[in-house]
């Protein structure tokens, strides 16, 4: 029974990052540089509108998960910076903060949690 | 068809807006559109490179005063609204928004300003003039939209249209 629960919680962690895992991971460019293939899990904030003087606005903001020593643009090892950008299947998001947040977050486990907007279908 | 002064007003203005910016009478080239602010715009859905939002709102709390007996004076504000996203070429190589991207939008308003103020006609609405009493109101910039990736900023232009009782 222990082996079993061993295994199960050495399986979920991987099937949970899969589950929610970008298909061929994500393209990270900050102007005109690029790195391709950038494993990454992308997690919905849900949509929030904000009134802007009479002038509604309507963000979505995703977060993505990014291993720290993946977060390398065009070979060059990089902190998330506001305007840096993830192009994958479900479009276009800019790194920004959110809310009181910094862009970013370096977790425990060694991964960025990344605020960002869709700016592109 | 309304008769309601700060509506015919803020129409006016809208159109008045965009004939000057494509006559090339302001430094950039918009359609303005006049809006009760009742449309919810999608961050995604604004076009960083060529488009700029332009909205015209009446404002909803206008006043009015007997001139003398036979004539009303109407105090309207229109509020112009400019919305941007701010693109990745708008930010230095440490994420910073450039000071001269900004300072393009400020100027538009001043522009905007400017262009009314010096007593721009509204052929629509001829009974409409500048209110030179009037304090202008102005936001120059929104610092939590520049946040969100967004230039949010607006003028009211002060009116009085002068009416028979």
């Amino acid at each position: 029974m222990p082996g079993l629960l061993n295994n199960a919680i050495a399986w979920l962690p991987g099937a949970l990052a899969n589950a929610k895992s970008v298909p061929g991971g994500i393209t990270l460019s900050r102007h005109r540089h690029s790195t391709s293939a950038v494993p990454a899990i992308r997690a919905w904030h849900g949509d929030r509108t904000v009134v802007q003087d009479g002038m509604p606005t309507n963000f979505r903001p995703y977060d993505y998960l990014i291993a720290a020593d993946a977060y390398v643009i065009d070979g060059a090892a990089a902190v998330p910076t506001p305007g840096d950008r993830m192009t994958e299947p479900l479009g276009v998001f800019e790194v920004l903060p959110l809310d009181a947040e910094a862009c970013y977050q370096l977790r425990e486990d060694g991964l960025y949690r990344i605020h960002t907007r869709r700016v592109s279908p | 068809m309304t008769h309601c002064p700060p509506i015919l007003v803020a129409a006016a203005v809208a159109e008045s807006l965009s004939d000057a910016a494509i006559a090339g009478q302001l430094s950039a080239q918009f359609q303005a559109v006049f809006s009760f602010g009742s449309e919810i715009i999608k961050l995604e859905d604004i076009n960083a490179t060529d488009g700029l939002l332009v909205d015209v709102l009446p404002h909803q709390s206008p006043a009015w005063s007997m001139r003398s007996r036979e004539t009303r004076s109407h105090s309207v504000k229109v509020k112009v609204g400019i919305r941007r996203r701010i693109d990745t070429e708008d930010r230095d190589d440490n994420g910073a928004i450039k000071p001269d991207e900004i300072a393009a939008y400020c100027d538009l308003l001043y522009e905007i300003l400017n262009l009314f103020a010096a007593g721009r006609k509204l052929p629509d609405v001829p009974d409409a003039v500048w209110n030179p009493a009037a304090p202008i109101e102005i936001r120059l910039y929104d610092e939590d939209a520049l946040k969100q990736g967004l230039y949010v900023g607006w003028v009211h232009l002060p009116f009085i249209v002068h009416e028979e009782a």
